[in-house]
């Protein structure tokens, strides 16, 4: 046979070379010292190139470190723009996604009831009303009844035409807005602190009708109308008597101190909307009686009063919402909290468990299952194959030792064997059995065999390569040909 | 589907990174570039997934460092790794010059050969070499014969350079 050339020599050192190859250019090597040093020569180079190539280890601890996750159904922040492929949830992502689902959701039922419940306190005035119902009958307002008798006829201090045509007009409106707010009951009732509020800024705009009642929340465009028509009316009768006005007021402004009294369960708001709401009506009838009494005298001292008394609501107006959107989001936060922590306890019981039966299940340690003798190094496993140990690429090794030749199939039984143990993501243990062949060694498998307990042999180059583990065949392969 | 591509990216990934790692230098545009593959597969679903991911991904590589040369951006790269570091006993800065050596010594090599390096060290065997780097199998013994003893000259002949600089 000529010189065995350098890329045969390489392939026999990486294993490649068929049986019969093999055997030929062992023969040669027998009869050829040229050649047999330049296998040697190409043996190092190729030791040293793995040295070289492993010193370009990523900082982040390359194959070792576990494959990132890809999880699919993570709320809220993009936080990889890499994320690319889905991956399907785990049991428990999938637990944890519907944990959070649930919570929004309930978050969500919180706010919702908090709303409702306000609702229905709201509703619930002294004596009159069925809870849940949105009507606020003309008699609740007791401004009308203090100051004008009665909300459909003469006003004290006001016989005017037009007035009093006004005020039919505002009865119509105020009949009609009850009407108006039921259709908007079946919505979240965040529509009727608008309608309240809107109501309040009514209370405030006697004297100058300038603002469009527009609820603050989009949402609800019911309140608006409703309110608009407050609106207008009071627009109109704004240029006109004052006991108009007192009547456009009134209605709403009784209507503020309720909001203010039902919609605020702390006790602390209450009381401050308590004071603030009697206050707001005994200002608005102050200035309702100035103006009854002077209808269409200069405004000036009206309007500073109602200016005071527009600010005033405004600022008790503000802190009602402030107070109520606090509450709110109290409450979706207690609701998550008490979601989250049930999660956590749950994982927490969950990972208890597995511990347990873990640690239950495996008394024995791994030398002992693996039968390792006597745990090597890295040099010493090197002496003994002559040559670097063979690794599993991308599973990480859990120890090297000497293992007897018995367990191992088609070993030389006079010599130990190095065992390089690997478990995998399951638990279950991979022995990467390696022995350097002595010359004259029969059977050996020149290609890969599988033996009787389901092992694989092969060579690679001069070291004989047993794998076993109680892994599929077809797992076994691919784990071979990830043997470097 | 996506069940294959999860499969297939928890079975690749890491060892795709790594080889893109040794490759580029560069952890964020290795990455990228693997999950650039990634995607591809996805919409390809290639019957030999190990062997065209990795030939897709070097394609990536040798596209990417085309335009980077074209940007003087690998010069700059090299330039940097080569640039000699303060003097220090400390075990990391070791390393770290010993990593930087290798790549400047890899870089040295034929496309071809520093591929095909590579590759065997993320335990390809010839057939996926061959298979990946669209050579015949018979001619993956040669190329890596040649890219081993390439390296391992050119790693000694920086070792050397370092030392007569050092002196």
């Amino acid at each position: 046979m000529p010189h065995v050339d350098e890329g045969t020599l390489h392939a026999l050192l990486d294993g490649e070379l068929g049986a019969a190859e093999v055997l030929e250019v062992q023969t040669h090597f027998a009869t050829c010292a040229a050649c047999a040093a330049r296998l040697d020569e190409a043996r190092q180079m190729l030791a040293e190139t793995e040295r070289l190539v492993a010193a370009l280890e990523p900082p982040a601890g390359g194959g070792a470190a576990p494959a990132p996750r890809l999880v699919v159904g993570r709320p809220m922040i993009p936080v990889d723009p890499v994320v690319l492929i889905p991956n399907n949830p785990t049991p428990t992502e999938v637990r944890r996604s519907r944990f959070k689902i649930m919570a929004w959701a309930a978050s969500f039922l919180v706010i919702v009831g908090a709303g409702f419940l306000g609702l229905e306190m709201r509703n619930s005035l002294p004596g009159n009303h069925k809870p849940g119902s949105l009507r606020i009958r003309p008699e609740e307002f007791t401004f009308a009844n203090d100051r004008t008798a009665d909300s459909g006829g003469s006003r004290p201090g006001a016989s005017k035409p037009a007035p009093a045509a006004a005020a039919d007009s505002l009865s119509q409106s105020r009949a009609s807005s009850p009407q108006a707010l039921p259709p908007s009951a079946p919505a979240p009732p965040s529509a009727t602190p608008p309608a309240g509020r809107a109501q309040d800024k009514g209370a405030a705009n006697q004297a100058a009708p300038t603002q469009p009642k527009t609820p603050p929340t989009p949402a609800k465009p019911d309140a608006s109308p409703s309110t608009a028509k407050d609106g207008t009316p009071v627009a109109e009768l704004a240029a006109g008597a004052a006991a108009a006005k007192a009547v456009s007021g009134s209605p709403p402004g009784r209507a503020a101190p309720a909001n203010a009294q039902k919609a605020a369960p702390a006790p602390a708001a209450a009381s401050a909307k308590e004071t603030a709401g009697p206050q707001q009506p005994r200002d608005e009838s102050k200035a309702t009686d100035d103006e009854a009494a002077q209808p269409s005298q200069g405004q000036s001292a009206e309007d500073r009063a109602a200016s005071v008394d527009r600010a005033m609501s405004d600022k008790a107006t503000a802190d009602l919402d402030r107070e109520q959107m606090r509450q709110r989001a109290a409450a979706a936060t207690a609701a998550l909290d008490r979601e989250r922590e049930e999660e956590r306890a749950a994982a927490a019981e969950e990972a208890h468990r597995q511990e347990a039966a873990a640690a239950e299940s495996s008394p024995a340690t791994v030398d002992e299952k693996a039968n390792v003798s006597r745990r090597i190094g890295l040099d010493e496993a090197a002496r003994q194959l002559g040559g670097p140990l063979h690794a599993i690429d991308g599973m990480t090794r859990q120890l090297v030792g000497l293992v007897s030749p018995k367990l191992v199939p088609g070993a030389d039984t006079a010599r130990p064997v190095v065992r390089a143990v690997y478990v995998d993501r399951n638990g279950r243990t991979l022995y990467l059995d390696q022995q350097r062949v002595r010359p004259g060694q029969l059977d050996l498998p020149f290609t890969p065999q599988v033996g009787p307990n389901g092992q694989l042999s092969w060579m690679a180059g001069p070291v004989l390569l047993v794998l076993q583990s109680d892994l599929p065949q077809d797992s076994l392969r691919a784990l071979a040909r990830r043997v470097r | 589907m996506t069940g294959d591509a999860g499969r297939l990216f928890e079975e690749y990934h890491d060892s795709l990174v790594r080889m893109l790692w040794r490759r580029t230098g560069d952890r964020d545009r290795a990455e990228e570039l693997a999950q650039e593959t990634f995607v591809r597969a996805v919409a390809a679903q290639p019957r030999n997934p190990r062997s065209w991911l990795f030939a897709v991904a070097l394609n990536l590589v040798r596209e990417d460092a085309r335009k980077a040369l074209r940007q003087g951006r690998r010069l700059q790269l090299l330039k940097n790794e080569l640039e000699p570091a303060a003097p220090s006993a400390d075990e990391i800065m070791e390393r770290d010059e010993r990593a930087a050596k290798v790549r400047a010594a890899l870089e040295q090599l034929n496309e071809r050969d520093r591929e095909a390096l590579l590759l065997k060290a993320e335990g390809f065997d010839y057939e996926e070499i061959a298979e990946s780097l669209g050579l015949a199998k018979g001619a993956v013994g040669t190329t890596l014969a040649r890219a081993r003893r390439r390296l391992v000259e050119a790693y000694h002949d920086m070792e050397g350079q370092a030392k007569h600089a050092a002196r």
